[in-house]
């Protein structure tokens, strides 16, 4: 029989006994061992496995603490080292030029002088293309990036931002907004 | 705690700080900061505003440093016309409503449609930075407006009388009107307005508004049988429903003609109509304007300028258009922006103060005077 | 105006091999990657020189207001301390699904770009579980467990931080959260010994210590390894606390600290979780002011070991 904790995602089963007794998964020569993290769900490879009432489906990894501090660990081969950035807005976009222009903000200076600079589009990568249109907001970055090999280089990036979508519920929201104010003012 | 307020000059002369007297009227024309702004004094200490720009690095509207550099208190404002909803053109019209806290508000009906608030609303979260959303400002005026109660502001169109005529101590009635924007414009703009609104899915992205401004609010004073015409940023397309056309064709608008000009859109072409000057004006009217720089373009161009002339000789710019020194930045930072950008500017609002005076009543010619960066029309390039 | 040539591993459409994006404009002469360590750049002697601001300034005939003096401060050695490698991360601990966040998922709602997606799917997944998955994107790493959601950007453009979470939870509006961690990093290091030994007594002062710390004929025994404070402003009322570490981890180089800032907002509690929207929204409205926060705060010991 299953046993629901209520949540909506993936079926999952109470948790076995003691938190804190340690499991030994039998698959194959993985050497993970660890005692599981309260909630989490410790299955027997075996399908027909059952105790306490509890079905077991299958096997999941449980991943060791410090197999969990490796995952949190990000190695980078190479670093910027900012000296100006600016969040730039497209305000046109000529195709037959390939061409943009963009209003541009002082991200390093804040409060200092806007810009206006028209930008090459092959300098927007194939990452990004997508993103360029009128109104879409990017950083623009000058600077050094250093290399783990030891280069360094001085480098120019514009990195559009990905940013959420308008969803039916913002749309909604702002709607109702509209017509809040037009009643407050009587121009329904 | 809140910021020392800065005088909207660097170094404000006695003369600057003077006030008008209560049977003097005023324009002052302040531009371009981000936007320009008009200040009209009637007499008796009231005043009404037209848009709102700030200075470069100030958050204050700079209608209220000019205010408190003459030491006028804001509540003598008794009017605010809004005929800007971008950004760009209208900063600081939220603190401006805010401060001048007895003013009425005029802008077109278009503003507090649903549809307009709804746009305004949907585009206020780009999540940017540091830029601008483009309707930030337009949208905290209405949420100020509404805090305050001020829900019946007058509405702006054609050959609408907001006021007047209002009694003075000068004796010299007065009577404020907007003729524009026409009912054409506005079925245009709202037109425009639903089919900007995004699309379920779309990337969020920042308003980037038309340069064309369709709710332009034209408002012409009379004081007496004086007049005073502000031109706003109408241009005109050569359609009798809209622009100049349409105000000149319409019977309904006052007719004394105006002895100060505020010239429409910066001086350009597109807001030039020859018929405004030979049957709004008088001879040789008093014309100011506020500049226009943006990157590369800048207005009023050679020609506008040497048009202009033709019509009148006293011709003033709140501002000039001489170039701008760069920014100061590191070495390889100019290298790179030479490398990558095909053109790089700065924009760098130049205030300046356009200011006329005058008895009202009277026929004595107005009185000029200039302030900051501003300038004889002639000299503005 | 000189062009700088391409590296042969990079093209100009696809930026930077991993995945970083951005366009070379300074290599050597022959077009090869140098090989020696970091290099200083060339004197005026060996290349010509130009300085845009002159350039501008006689075009315009206004004055040149460039400062010559901050074109080198790259390739400056550290001679007090200095603040490096900052990164953040962001937190969010709540009911997940980590089987969602596939590299497919993640492009299709925009989230990653194509070719940060490709990258991930050829090299980028470490483990994908129903318990946890963690994959690398390029600078970024998403590691998603069943109660915790976690995005580590360690390098430019850091506001990835911001929309990456900000995106997915506009999406997964209704999963339950509970609380939200905005993470600023940074490392600081220093090249004076002494500096660096005073800067350990003026954050915790050895003399209450008396032995423990400082032996005979006052010999250093140990120091200072790491400091934890806590501040809880109030400034809006999810924002619970905010957390600064100094660490002077064992696997680190003397003379090198992390630095943490933990900016901690609780929305609800494990038991009445909030929801993935008002998670969004929160890091919408009060990302900037906590990472104005926490880069001030930062700056704050950096200062405190300047003048040890």
């Amino acid at each position: 029989m299953w046993l629901e904790n209520g949540t909506s995602t993936a079926l999952r089963l109470s948790t076995l006994g003691s938190t804190s007794k340690e499991v030994a998964p039998n698959i194959g020569d993985v050497a993970l061992r660890a005692a599981p993290p309260r909630g989490s769900v410790t299955l027997d490879a075996t399908i027909d496995h059952i105790s306490d009432g509890v079905r077991i489906l299958e096997q999941v990894l449980p991943v060791a603490p410090l197999q969990l501090a490796h995952l949190h660990h990000l190695q980078l081969k190479s670093r910027l080292e900012v000296l100006q950035s600016w969040e730039g807005i497209v305000i046109d976009i000529d195709e037959e030029r390939g061409e943009f222009k963009a209003r541009l903000s002082d991200l390093t200076n804040r409060g200092g002088d806007e810009s206006e600079a028209i930008f090459d589009k092959r300098d927007v990568g194939a990452n990004e293309i997508d993103l360029l249109r009128v109104g879409g907001i990017f950083q623009w970055l000058v600077g050094y990036r250093k290399h783990s090999y030891g280069q360094m280089e001085r480098v120019s990036a514009i990195v559009f931002r990905r940013l959420p979508a308008w969803h039916a519920e913002d749309l909604a929201r702002a709607q109702s907004e509209g017509e809040a104010i037009a009643a407050a003012f009587g121009a329904d | 705690m809140k910021a020392k307020r800065l005088p909207l000059l660097s170094a404000p002369t006695e003369a600057y700080q003077r006030p008008p007297a209560p049977n003097e009227i005023e324009v002052t024309v302040i531009g371009p900061g981000f936007g320009e702004a008009v200040l009209c004094h009637i007499g008796d200490n009231r005043w009404f505003l037209i848009d709102s720009c700030v200075g470069r690095g100030a958050g204050e509207s700079a209608s209220l440093s000019y205010l408190a550099d003459i030491g006028v208190d804001p509540v003598n404002v008794f009017l605010i016309i809004i005929s800007h909803w971008d950004d760009d053109h209208c900063r600081g019209m939220a603190n401006l409503v805010e401060c001048c806290a007895k003013a009425e508000t005029a802008m077109s009906q278009a503003f507090v449609k649903k549809d307009f608030a709804a746009y305004v609303a949907t585009y206020s979260s780009p999540l940017t930075q540091q830029a601008r959303s483009g309707v930030k400002e337009i949208r905290e005026t209405l949420a100020t407006l509404i805090k305050t109660g001020r829900t019946t502001p007058k509405l702006a169109g054609p050959d609408r009388r907001l006021y007047g005529p209002l009694a003075s101590g000068h004796g010299a009635p007065v009577s404020i009107w907007t003729l524009a924007p026409s009912d054409e414009e506005y079925d245009r703009f709202l037109a425009w307005i639903a089919n900007e609104m995004p699309a379920i899915g779309e990337t969020r992205r920042v308003v980037v508004p038309r340069i064309r401004n369709d709710l332009s609010v034209v408002v012409q004073v009379t004081i007496g049988d004086d007049a005073i015409l502000f031109g706003g940023d109408l241009e005109e397309e050569g359609n009798p429903l809209t622009g100049w056309s349409a105000i000149l064709a319409s019977a309904g608008r006052p007719l004394a003609p105006a002895t100060l000009f505020k010239i429409p859109h910066h001086g350009s072409s597109t807001g030039d109509h020859p018929s405004v000057w030979n049957q709004m004006l008088s001879a040789d009217p008093l014309a100011i304007l506020a500049p226009f720089r943006n990157g590369k373009v800048s207005l009023p161009t050679t020609n506008d300028v040497a048009r202009t002339l033709k019509y009148t000789t006293q011709a003033y710019a709140s501002t000039n258009l001489r170039g701008i020194a760069p920014p100061p930045m590191d070495r390889v930072v100019q290298k790179a922006i030479q490398e990558v950008t095909k053109s790089f500017t700065t924009i760098r609002p130049e205030l300046g103060l356009v200011r006329a005076r005058k008895i009202a009543g009277s026929n004595t010619p107005w009185a000029i005077e200039l302030f900051g960066g501003a300038t004889e029309l002639r000299q503005v390039r | 105006m000189k062009q700088g040539k391409r590296l042969s591993v990079k093209t100009r459409d696809g930026g930077y091999a991993d995945g970083e994006g951005g366009r070379v404009t300074d290599v050597d002469a022959d077009g090869a990657p140098p090989l020696t360590t970091l290099r200083p750049p060339r004197s005026r002697a060996e290349r010509p020189h130009r300085d845009i601001g002159t350039e501008i300034a006689r075009s315009t005939g206004l004055p040149n207001r460039s400062d010559s003096a901050t074109s080198t401060r790259a390739w400056k050695e550290p001679h007090v301390a200095e603040l490096r490698d900052t990164s953040l991360s962001t937190v969010l601990l709540g009911r997940f699904n980590p089987l969602i966040f596939s590299p497919e998922w993640l492009e299709v709602n925009n989230i990653i770009g194509p070719e940060e997606a490709a990258s991930a799917r050829e090299s980028g997944i470490e483990v994908m579980a129903p318990n946890v998955t963690s994959i690398n994107l390029g600078s970024m790493k998403l590691v998603v467990e069943e109660e915790r959601f976690v995005l580590i950007v360690g390098d430019e453009p850091l506001v990835r931080a911001r929309d990456f979470p900000v995106t997915c939870f506009s999406l997964l509006r209704h999963t339950p959260v509970y609380a939200v961690g905005l993470n600023y990093n940074a490392t600081l290091v220093a090249t004076d010994p002494d500096k660096w030994d005073r800067f350990g007594d003026v954050l915790s002062p050895k003399e209450p210590w008396g032995n423990f710390l400082t032996g005979p004929e006052g010999a250093r025994l140990g120091g200072l390894r790491t400091l934890v404070l806590e501040q809880r402003l109030g400034l809006d009322d999810r924002w619970t606390y905010t957390r600064l570490t100094v660490d002077a981890a064992e696997n680190l180089p003397r003379m090198h600290a992390k630095v943490n800032i933990n900016n901690h907002f609780d929305l609800g509690g494990a038991d009445k979780p909030k929801s993935g929207a008002e998670a969004y929204q929160l890091i919408d409205e009060l990302w900037n002011e906590a990472m104005e926060r926490s880069r001030t705060l930062t700056e704050k010991v950096k200062a405190i070991a300047d003048v040890a």
